[in-house]
C-alpha cells in the first residue's frame, strides 16, 4: 500500500546520508564527479520508488548503499574498460590504491564480475581502506581467513581483468591516450 | 582543497531540493484507496476470474510490467512523440514537394538526373524517419518509457520495435547505396572522358564501401537481435556482439578511406614535382593520412578488446556464438 511520504523526516534522512553515500560511489569511479552524482541521484530516485510502499528503512544508509552498489555493477557490466598497464595495477603491491579515476573503473570493471563475497573483500580493502583487522571483525571471522579470502579474491580478479591488462606499444599507447579524453570508460 | 570524494555543496543542496520537490509532487497525487475494503465478495471474485483469464492470454504481462508508470509521465512522453510524428509528417511533404519540383525542373532540361535521385532519397529518407516516429510512438504508448534502441532490449510481448526500428534503418541505407553508385557510374563517365579528375571516383567508391559496411552492420545487428529474443544470446553478450559489429564496421569503412588519402598523397606529390601545388598542400593530405591511419588502430583495438571479451564470454559459458 502506498503511504504518504513524510518529506521532513526524508530530507533529515538524505542530509544524514549524502556524504556517506557519495563518499562510497565516488571511491569505486576514481572521483568522476559527473558519474557519482548520476549514481547517487539514480540511488535516491529509487529510494523515492521503493519507501512509500515498503516505508523507510531502519538503516537508510545502508538500504542506500545497497542499491547504488547495485547501480555501479549496473553501470560497470555496461562498460568497456579501456586498456591498463600492468606496471599501474599492482594488487600485490600493499601501497597501490585505485585512486585514479582510469584505475577505479578498471577495478570496478572486474569487481562487477565477481561474486558478491569476493567483490566484497576486495572492495573493503581496496576502496574503502581497511585493514584485514577491520575487515575480520566485521565479517566476524579471523584475520587469517580475511588474508585468505583476500588471496583468492586478487587472483580471480587479476585473472578476469587479464584482457585489460596488458603493456602497450607505444603506437597503441598514443591510440588509448587519445581515446581516454573521452572519459575513462565507453558505454557499449 | 575540497576532498573529490566529498560532494560539491551544490549538488547536495540540489538533489536535495529535487528530493524535496518530488516528495511534494508525489504526496499531491491522490492515494488510491484500498479497494478490497469497499467492493463485496462478489466483486473480488470477479476480479480474481478476471486476472485468471488475462494472465491466460498474456494480456497481464503487458499490464503488471507497465501499472507502475507514472500516468502523468506517460502522456507528457505521448505527446511529446506525436509531436514528433507531426514533425516528420510535415518534412515528408516538404521533401515530396521537393521532389516535384525536381522532376518538373528534369524534365524542361534545367538539371541532371542525379539531382532528381538526391531528391527522391531526401524523400525516402524523410519517409523512413516517419515510419522511425510512428514505430516510436507506439512503443512510448505501450511502455510509459522512452523507446529502447539497443539490441539487449527486452522485446514487447508480441511486438519488437528494435527489430522494426533496425529495418527502417535498412532501407534508408539500402536506397544511399543505391544513390552513391548511379553517382559512380555517372562520375566515371565523366572521368573517362576528361571532365572530372580521377579522385572524385575514388571518393565515391569510398563512400560506398562505407554504405556497403553500414548496411552489413545492420544486418548483422538484426541477426544478434533475433539471437537475444530467442535466449541465444544474454544481455552483456548481445551488447558486446553490436561492439564488435560496430568495431568491424569502423574498420572496415576506415580501410578505403585510408588508400584514398594514400592515393591523394602520391598524387600530391607528383603535382608539387611539377609546381603545380604547394607543399603546405601535401601537409594537409599529410596529416588526413596520419588521422585515418590513427583512426584504423583505434578500431583494430577496439575490436581485440572486444573480441577478447566476447570470447571469454563464451569460452564460460560454453557457447553462444
Amino acid at each position: 500500500m502506498n503511504r504518504e511520504l513524510p518529506e521532513q523526516a526524508l530530507l533529515d534522512v538524505y542530509r544524514e546520508t549524502i556524504r556517506p553515500l557519495y563518499r562510497f560511489v565516488s571511491r569505486r569511479v576514481g572521483g568522476d564527479a559527473s558519474l557519482a552524482e548520476d549514481l547517487v541521484q539514480d540511488t535516491w530516485m529509487r529510494a523515492l520508488d521503493s519507501w512509500p510502499s515498503r516505508g523507510v528503512p531502519d538503516e537508510p544508509l545502508a538500504w542506500l548503499v545497497r542499491v547504488a552498489r547495485n547501480s555501479l555493477i549496473d553501470h560497470f557490466r555496461r562498460v568497456t574498460p579501456q586498456l591498463v598497464d600492468p606496471a599501474r595495477l599492482d594488487l600485490e603491491n600493499a601501497a597501490f590504491s585505485p585512486d585514479a579515476p582510469d584505475l577505479a573503473s578498471v577495478v570496478s570493471w572486474g569487481l562487477a564480475r565477481l561474486r558478491r563475497r569476493q567483490a566484497g573483500v576486495l572492495e573493503a580493502f581496496y576502496f574503502d581502506g581497511r585493514t584485514t583487522r577491520e575487515i575480520a571483525a566485521e565479517w566476524k571471522t579471523t584475520e587469517r581467513a580475511v588474508e585468505g579470502a583476500l588471496r583468492r579474491a586478487r587472483a580471480k580478479l587479476k585473472k578476469t581483468l587479464k584482457p585489460v591488462m596488458r603493456p602497450l606499444d607505444p603506437a597503441k599507447r598514443r591510440v588509448v591516450e587519445g581515446a581516454s579524453h573521452a572519459g575513462p570508460t565507453r558505454t557499449l | 582543497m575540497q576532498d573529490r570524494h566529498e560532494p560539491s555543496d551544490r549538488f547536495v543542496e540540489r538533489l536535495g531540493q529535487d528530493i524535496g520537490t518530488e516528495v511534494r509532487r508525489r504526496n499531491l497525487q491522490p492515494q488510491p484507496a484500498p479497494w478490497w475494503r469497499a467492493a463485496g465478495l462478489k466483486t473480488v471474485a470477479a476480479a480474481a476470474a478476471l486476472v485468471v483469464v488475462s494472465m491466460a492470454v498474456g494480456g497481464a504481462v503487458v499490464a503488471a510490467a507497465y501499472q507502475n508508470e507514472n500516468r502523468e509521465q506517460r502522456e507528457a512522453l505521448v505527446s511529446l512523440y506525436a509531436r514528433k510524428v507531426e514533425l516528420a509528417k510535415v518534412r515528408l511533404d516538404a521533401a515530396k514537394q521537393q521532389l516535384q519540383e525536381a522532376e518538373r525542373r528534369f524534365n524542361a532540361g534545367l538539371v541532371s538526373q542525379v539531382t532528381t535521385m538526391e531528391q527522391r532519397q531526401s524523400m525516402m529518407e524523410a519517409d523512413a524517419q516517419l515510419r522511425i516516429a510512428t514505430l516510436n510512438l507506439e512503443e512510448v504508448r505501450i511502455t510509459g518509457r522512452e523507446p529502447r534502441d539497443e539490441v539487449s532490449a527486452q522485446p514487447i510481448p508480441q511486438r519488437d520495435f528494435v527489430n522494426d526500428r533496425l529495418q527502417v534503418s535498412m532501407s534508408i541505407a539500402k536506397g544511399a547505396l543505391d544513390l552513391e553508385k548511379t553517382k559512380l557510374q555517372a562520375a566515371e563517365r565523366r572521368v573517362s572522358i576528361g571532365l572530372e579528375q580521377p579522385s572524385a571516383a575514388d571518393a565515391l567508391r569510398a563512400r560506398i564501401i562505407e554504405l556497403d559496411a553500414a548496411l552489413e552492420a545492420l544486418q548483422r545487428k538484426i541477426e544478434a537481435r533475433q539471437m537475444f529474443v530467442a535466449n541465444k544470446y544474454d544481455s552483456a553478450l548481445a551488447d558486446l556482439r553490436v561492439a564488435e559489429i560496430e568495431a568491424e564496421q569502423r574498420q572496415r569503412a576506415l580501410k578505403p578511406q585510408l588508400d584514398l588519402a594514400k592515393r591523394d598523397l602520391a598524387r600530391m606529390d607528383s603535382l608539387v614535382s611539377k609546381g603545380l601545388a604547394s607543399p603546405a598542400d601535401v601537409a594537409q593530405v599529410r596529416v588526413r593520412l596520419l588521422e585515418a591511419e590513427l583512426e584504423l588502430s583505434k578500431a583494430q583495438v577496439e575490436l581485440s578488446i572486444v573480441r577478447e571479451q566476447i570470447a571469454q564470454r563464451t569460452a564460460g559459458k560454453g557457447g553462444g556464438s
